[in-house]
């Protein structure tokens, strides 16, 4: 059940070079919601913006939720620019969400840039028994460093300018090891989640954290769509997970 | 001077039908209704329009399908739809729970189409409304159909005849130079209402990869840049006809609805707006509750 809310801002902080973590109150859905499953905001006012922005929950407290967002253009901008106290029109939780794994197979998360945004909340409810494989351009782009090292086992850093763990994408970083996982679970650029796919063997259970322009996100526009198996499936409805072998790449 | 407050809370009446109130949802923006009772009851609603429904299953354009322009949205979803027969099993069961009038939107790909929908769904359901999408591009010579008077005064014509009772809707398209050359046409063919205005047709480019955003290339353009255009044709499609009109372009609050009535619509389709506030929809469906 998704509900629109008016909330309040209770901190929006920059926590890396274009990123923001913004966290807002709504103690009900703190309490109800599943992760991967997202918030359609409303930036600005009027029709400065006429659509709203998608970003998957990122983290909760008993009280707030935040999300996390890098600057791309003019509505993630205007976010930046919310301060404490300020209101904030969202809708959600949309989407259909994953339930945390209970079962202890050697599990990854491998995420390109602000993919991180969608993970952490599956982090946090899942067994300790997961590797983070974490692409950024450079050092500047890693959020929580700190806090991901305590979350996974391990964390394998990659960037394109060698900044910051190996140099190299993430997908030639998770080949290497991908002998020793039975499932993942990858949210980036469609091209990173397609390198993704190209290199994992077939014997892990794949899922895939996907985006499309999208309008309504309830599933009432038909706008953001993706090539399934069968059909042409809506991100924010039936999505945003598909298991990897369910996608026409 | 037009009595707004009692124009707000009236009752539509368009040939055998008496629609409770003039606030509708508009073809494209409700899917068939099930995902928005989750947030809104639709038995508030005058109307609810479903999605554009072909003879065929359609399985819709390849994303990207929309974006989001100055005040408005791009749109290219390509009429996915799961055919008359997915709509008779599928959806019309679920709509049955609430006593919202239901009014199809049909989008035939020739005259032919049109009146099979239509005669299917007479033999299986009960419905209180045929909305004719008359904007069909016939892919074969790049027109679109929907421009030529003869053609929509035919089509209308063909399914009047096979409606019964079912008040008939013809939704032209507003991609003309004289809009009330489509509308005399429609009325001609025996119309019951006239619904305007259906997208304007246009194109965004992304600059950096010079292509265009949509896979389609070309959309569809709806919200509030287009509700000028729309409050145009209105007033111009009213000055020459008595039929009642059923206005929509870029609604967004009461002023807008509004406007449409001093132009001269019977009552109003709600669109772009089910995507961006619920909280405004409702203030609009509840101002209309008499």
């Amino acid at each position: 059940m998704f509900t629109q809310e008016i909330v309040t801002v209770t901190e929006n902080k920059p926590v890396a070079e274009g990123y923001f973590k913004l966290s807002f109150n709504a103690p009900e859905l703190a309490k109800n919601y599943d992760p991967i499953q997202f918030v359609n905001v409303k930036v600005g006012s009027g029709t400065e913006f006429l659509l709203r922005k998608p970003f998957s929950i990122y983290d909760h407290t008993d009280t707030d939720i935040s999300i996390l967002f890098k600057i791309y253009g003019k509505g993630t901008e205007r976010l930046s620019q919310y301060k404490t106290g300020d209101s904030l029109d969202i809708l959600g939780p949309l989407g259909t969400g994953v339930v945390p794994p209970k079962d202890n197979v050697p599990t990854a998360l491998i995420v390109g840039g602000v993919g991180i945004g969608s993970v952490k909340a599956l982090a946090l409810k899942m067994p300790k028994q997961f590797d983070l494989f974490y692409g950024v351009r450079n050092q500047g782009e890693v959020v929580e460093k700190q806090e991901w090292s305590e979350l996974a086992n391990t964390v394998f850093m990659c960037s394109d300018d060698g900044s910051c763990g190996e140099k190299g994408v993430v997908s030639t970083l998770f080949q290497k090891q991908a002998s020793a996982y039975k499932k993942i679970y990858v949210c980036g650029p469609h091209a990173m989640l397609k390198a993704v796919y190209d290199v994992c063997p077939e014997t892990i259970e794949s899922f895939f954290i996907t985006e499309e322009y999208m309008a309504c996100g309830f599933g009432i526009c038909m706008g953001c769509v993706i090539k399934t198996t069968s059909g042409y499936k809506r991100i924010c409805k039936e999505g945003p997970v598909f298991k990897g072998s369910e996608i026409i790449w | 001077m037009v009595n707004l407050d009692k124009k707000r809370v009236s009752p539509v009446k368009i040939g055998s039908v008496t629609y409770p109130n003039p606030i509708w949802l508009a073809s494209g923006t409700v899917a068939f209704g099930a995902e928005l009772s989750e947030i809104l009851d639709l038995n508030m609603l005058g109307g609810i329009v479903l999605k554009g429904t072909t003879l065929e299953p359609r399985e819709g354009n390849p994303p990207p399908r929309l974006v989001e322009t100055p005040s408005g949205l791009l749109n290219a979803i390509g009429l996915q739809n799961p055919g008359v027969e997915g709509l008779i099993k599928d959806k019309l069961p679920f709509l049955k729970q609430f006593k919202v009038p239901v009014i199809l939107n049909i989008a035939g790909k020739h005259e032919d189409e049109y009146v099979s929908i239509v005669q299917r769904v007479a033999e299986e359901a009960e419905v209180q409304g045929y909305e004719l999408n008359l904007s069909c591009p016939n892919v074969e010579n790049g027109l679109d159909l929907g421009t030529d008077p003869q053609w929509v005064e035919s089509v209308v014509k063909k399914v009047k005849k096979v409606a019964g009772n079912v008040p008939v809707l013809a939704k032209i398209t507003p991609n003309v130079t004289r809009i009330t050359d489509l509308s005399k046409a429609a009325e001609n063919g025996g119309a019951d209402a006239i619904s305007l205005i259906n997208t304007l047709v246009g194109m965004a480019f992304n600059t950096h990869t010079q292509q265009p955003i949509l896979a389609n290339k070309i959309g569809g353009l709806s919200g509030p840049a287009i509700r000028p255009v729309a409050i145009r044709m209105v007033y111009q499609v009213r000055q020459t006809t008595s039929l009642p009109i059923v206005g929509m372009g870029g609604i967004m609050n009461q002023h807008d609805v509004d406007e449409f009535y001093i132009a001269g619509a019977d009552c109003v389709q709600l669109g772009t707006l089910n995507f961006v506030d619920i909280h405004q929809l409702r203030s609009l469906i509840n101002t209309a509750q008499s």
